[in-house]
Protein backbone atom coordinates (compact mmCIF):
# COMPACT_ATOMS: atom_id res chain seq x y z
CA UNK A 1 0.00 0.00 0.00
CA UNK A 2 1.63 2.92 -1.34
CA UNK A 3 1.84 6.21 0.73
CA UNK A 4 -0.61 7.87 -1.74
CA UNK A 5 -2.85 5.19 -1.52
CA UNK A 6 -3.15 5.88 2.01
CA UNK A 7 -3.39 9.57 1.92
CA UNK A 8 -6.59 8.56 -0.64
CA UNK A 9 -8.04 6.71 1.92
CA UNK A 10 -7.69 9.25 4.84
CA UNK A 11 -8.97 12.09 2.50
CA UNK A 12 -12.17 9.58 2.02
CA UNK A 13 -12.67 9.52 5.89
CA UNK A 14 -12.18 12.52 6.79
CA UNK A 15 -14.37 14.05 3.54
CA UNK A 16 -17.09 11.61 4.98
CA UNK A 17 -16.84 13.58 8.07
CA UNK A 18 -17.54 16.89 6.82
CA UNK A 19 -20.18 16.10 4.76
CA UNK A 20 -21.63 14.96 8.32
CA UNK A 21 -20.82 17.85 9.96
CA UNK A 22 -22.82 20.01 7.23
CA UNK A 23 -25.72 17.45 8.15
CA UNK A 24 -25.22 18.49 11.57
CA UNK A 25 -25.82 22.13 10.26
CA UNK A 26 -28.97 21.57 8.29
CA UNK A 27 -30.50 19.57 10.84
CA UNK A 28 -29.61 22.24 13.52
CA UNK A 29 -31.07 24.63 11.20
CA UNK A 30 -34.19 22.90 10.99
CA UNK A 31 -34.99 22.61 14.62
CA UNK A 32 -33.55 25.21 16.71
CA UNK A 33 -36.18 27.66 17.92
CA UNK A 34 -34.95 31.03 17.19
CA UNK A 35 -33.12 33.23 14.67
CA UNK A 36 -29.81 33.42 16.92
CA UNK A 37 -29.85 29.99 17.76
CA UNK A 38 -30.27 28.76 14.22
CA UNK A 39 -27.38 31.22 13.47
CA UNK A 40 -25.06 28.94 16.00
CA UNK A 41 -25.68 26.00 13.74
CA UNK A 42 -25.45 27.48 10.69
CA UNK A 43 -21.97 29.22 11.44
CA UNK A 44 -19.95 26.63 13.47
CA UNK A 45 -20.92 23.17 12.33
CA UNK A 46 -20.73 24.17 8.56
CA UNK A 47 -17.19 26.05 8.79
CA UNK A 48 -16.27 22.98 10.81
CA UNK A 49 -17.48 20.56 8.29
CA UNK A 50 -16.38 22.96 5.61
CA UNK A 51 -12.70 23.12 6.57
CA UNK A 52 -12.60 18.92 7.22
CA UNK A 53 -14.18 18.69 3.69
CA UNK A 54 -10.99 20.90 2.41
CA UNK A 55 -8.60 19.55 4.07
CA UNK A 56 -9.64 15.76 2.56
CA UNK A 57 -9.51 17.44 -0.20
CA UNK A 58 -5.85 18.55 -0.17
CA UNK A 59 -5.25 15.10 1.03
CA UNK A 60 -6.69 13.62 -2.26
CA UNK A 61 -5.14 16.10 -4.48
CA UNK A 62 -1.48 16.96 -3.03
CA UNK A 63 -0.86 19.46 -5.28
CA UNK A 64 1.07 22.53 -4.61
CA UNK A 65 -1.59 24.89 -6.30
CA UNK A 66 -4.28 22.59 -5.64
CA UNK A 67 -3.44 23.71 -1.83
CA UNK A 68 -2.92 26.94 -2.06
CA UNK A 69 -6.09 27.78 -3.34
CA UNK A 70 -7.96 25.11 -0.35
CA UNK A 71 -6.08 27.24 2.21
CA UNK A 72 -7.73 30.42 1.02
CA UNK A 73 -10.54 29.13 0.57
CA UNK A 74 -10.50 28.42 4.21
CA UNK A 75 -9.20 31.51 5.11
CA UNK A 76 -11.84 33.32 3.51
CA UNK A 77 -14.45 31.51 4.84
CA UNK A 78 -13.42 31.56 8.10
CA UNK A 79 -13.18 35.86 7.35
CA UNK A 80 -16.55 36.18 6.02
CA UNK A 81 -18.34 34.27 8.20
CA UNK A 82 -17.98 36.01 10.91
CA UNK A 83 -18.88 38.94 9.36
CA UNK A 84 -21.74 37.96 8.18
CA UNK A 85 -23.02 36.29 11.67
CA UNK A 86 -22.30 39.35 13.28
CA UNK A 87 -24.53 41.60 10.97
CA UNK A 88 -27.48 39.35 11.54
CA UNK A 89 -27.67 38.87 14.84
CA UNK A 90 -27.45 42.44 15.05
CA UNK A 91 -30.07 43.33 12.60
CA UNK A 92 -32.27 40.35 14.60
CA UNK A 93 -32.04 41.69 18.11
CA UNK A 94 -33.16 45.20 17.33
CA UNK B 1 -17.37 -1.37 -3.64
CA UNK B 2 -14.38 0.38 -2.76
CA UNK B 3 -13.88 2.59 0.04
CA UNK B 4 -13.72 5.66 -2.64
CA UNK B 5 -17.12 4.63 -3.39
CA UNK B 6 -18.81 4.60 -0.07
CA UNK B 7 -17.08 7.92 0.83
CA UNK B 8 -17.94 9.88 -2.11
CA UNK B 9 -21.57 8.26 -2.56
CA UNK B 10 -22.03 8.87 0.99
CA UNK B 11 -21.06 12.25 1.10
CA UNK B 12 -22.88 13.17 -2.03
CA UNK B 13 -26.20 12.11 -0.27
CA UNK B 14 -25.34 13.47 3.30
CA UNK B 15 -25.10 17.04 1.35
CA UNK B 16 -28.28 16.48 -0.83
CA UNK B 17 -29.94 16.00 2.64
CA UNK B 18 -28.05 18.78 4.03
CA UNK B 19 -29.32 21.35 1.17
CA UNK B 20 -32.63 19.90 1.27
CA UNK B 21 -33.27 20.53 5.14
CA UNK B 22 -31.85 23.97 4.50
CA UNK B 23 -33.93 24.74 2.02
CA UNK B 24 -37.22 23.68 3.91
CA UNK B 25 -35.96 26.25 6.36
CA UNK B 26 -35.18 29.20 4.36
CA UNK B 27 -38.84 28.42 2.42
CA UNK B 28 -40.67 28.51 5.75
CA UNK B 29 -38.73 30.95 7.82
CA UNK B 30 -40.68 33.14 9.91
CA UNK B 31 -38.32 36.36 9.41
CA UNK B 32 -36.22 37.40 6.61
CA UNK B 33 -33.23 36.77 8.71
CA UNK B 34 -33.82 33.08 8.91
CA UNK B 35 -33.66 33.00 4.76
CA UNK B 36 -30.64 34.80 4.80
CA UNK B 37 -29.02 32.37 7.30
CA UNK B 38 -30.16 29.73 5.21
CA UNK B 39 -29.36 30.85 1.93
CA UNK B 40 -25.37 31.87 3.34
CA UNK B 41 -25.63 27.80 4.88
CA UNK B 42 -26.96 26.42 1.48
CA UNK B 43 -23.91 28.43 -0.32
CA UNK B 44 -21.42 26.96 1.81
CA UNK B 45 -23.08 23.56 1.20
CA UNK B 46 -23.45 24.47 -2.88
CA UNK B 47 -19.09 24.75 -1.80
CA UNK B 48 -19.02 21.07 -0.01
CA UNK B 49 -20.45 20.00 -3.20
CA UNK B 50 -18.06 21.00 -5.73
CA UNK B 51 -15.14 20.41 -3.21
CA UNK B 52 -16.41 16.75 -3.03
CA UNK B 53 -16.50 16.61 -6.42
CA UNK B 54 -13.15 17.76 -7.33
CA UNK B 55 -11.74 15.26 -4.72
CA UNK B 56 -13.50 12.53 -6.42
CA UNK B 57 -12.20 13.02 -9.61
CA UNK B 58 -8.64 14.15 -8.99
CA UNK B 59 -8.99 17.43 -10.73
CA UNK B 60 -8.03 20.86 -9.08
CA UNK B 61 -10.14 22.18 -11.89
CA UNK B 62 -12.99 23.94 -10.14
CA UNK B 63 -11.33 25.04 -7.05
CA UNK B 64 -11.38 28.54 -8.18
CA UNK B 65 -14.94 28.41 -8.22
CA UNK B 66 -14.84 27.62 -4.49
CA UNK B 67 -12.62 30.23 -3.89
CA UNK B 68 -14.72 32.92 -5.71
CA UNK B 69 -18.08 31.80 -3.86
CA UNK B 70 -15.94 32.16 -0.15
CA UNK B 71 -15.09 35.39 -1.24
CA UNK B 72 -18.65 36.68 -2.57
CA UNK B 73 -21.16 34.16 -0.61
CA UNK B 74 -21.96 36.37 2.42
CA UNK B 75 -22.21 39.44 0.59
CA UNK B 76 -25.82 38.84 0.29
CA UNK B 77 -26.76 38.24 4.06
CA UNK B 78 -24.47 40.85 5.05
CA UNK B 79 -27.08 43.24 2.97
CA UNK B 80 -29.92 42.02 3.78
CA UNK B 81 -28.68 42.70 7.57
CA UNK B 82 -27.95 46.19 6.92
CA UNK B 83 -30.29 47.39 4.09
CA UNK B 84 -33.02 45.36 4.98
CA UNK B 85 -35.55 43.32 7.13
CA UNK B 86 -37.78 44.87 9.52
CA UNK B 87 -37.63 48.68 7.57
CA UNK B 88 -34.78 50.07 9.43
CA UNK B 89 -33.13 53.09 8.60
CA UNK B 90 -30.17 54.48 7.76
CA UNK B 91 -28.73 57.13 10.64
CA UNK B 92 -27.37 59.98 9.29
CA UNK B 93 -24.66 60.55 11.65
CA UNK B 94 -22.20 57.52 12.09
CA UNK B 95 -23.75 55.33 8.83
CA UNK B 96 -25.29 52.44 11.69
CA UNK B 97 -28.58 50.94 10.90
CA UNK B 98 -30.63 53.02 13.81
CA UNK B 99 -34.30 52.23 14.65
CA UNK B 100 -37.42 52.84 13.43
CA UNK B 101 -38.79 55.89 14.70
CA UNK B 102 -35.20 58.23 14.71
CA UNK B 103 -35.36 60.53 12.14
CA UNK B 104 -32.42 59.78 10.24
CA UNK B 105 -30.44 63.64 10.03
CA UNK B 106 -31.63 64.66 13.54
CA UNK B 107 -29.22 66.42 14.89
CA UNK B 108 -27.14 66.14 12.02
CA UNK B 109 -27.11 70.12 11.28
CA UNK B 110 -27.49 72.99 13.79
CA UNK B 111 -31.26 74.74 14.14
CA UNK B 112 -30.77 78.24 12.21
CA UNK B 113 -30.31 81.03 14.19
CA UNK B 114 -33.15 83.37 14.97
CA UNK B 115 -32.78 86.71 13.16
CA UNK B 116 -32.66 88.62 16.71
CA UNK B 117 -29.90 86.57 17.56
CA UNK B 118 -28.12 87.32 14.15
CA UNK B 119 -28.42 90.80 14.87
CA UNK B 120 -27.26 90.79 18.44
CA UNK B 121 -24.18 88.89 16.96
CA UNK B 122 -23.64 91.38 13.67
CA UNK B 123 -23.28 94.10 16.29
CA UNK B 124 -21.07 92.59 18.61
CA UNK B 125 -18.85 92.44 14.90
CA UNK B 126 -18.83 88.00 15.64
Amino acid sequence: MSAGKIADDIGDVVILGGAFWSLIAGIGLLRLPDVLTRMHAATKPQVLGLLMLLLGVALRLRTADDITTLILVGLFQTWTVPVAAHMIARAARR
Amino acid sequence: MTLDDVCFYGAAGILVVAAALVLVRTVIGPSVFDRAVGLDTLSAICLAAIAVDAAQHHDGEFLPILLLLALVGFTGSVCLARFGGGGEQISGEDGCVGPDDLDPLAGALPEPLAETELEKRREEGL
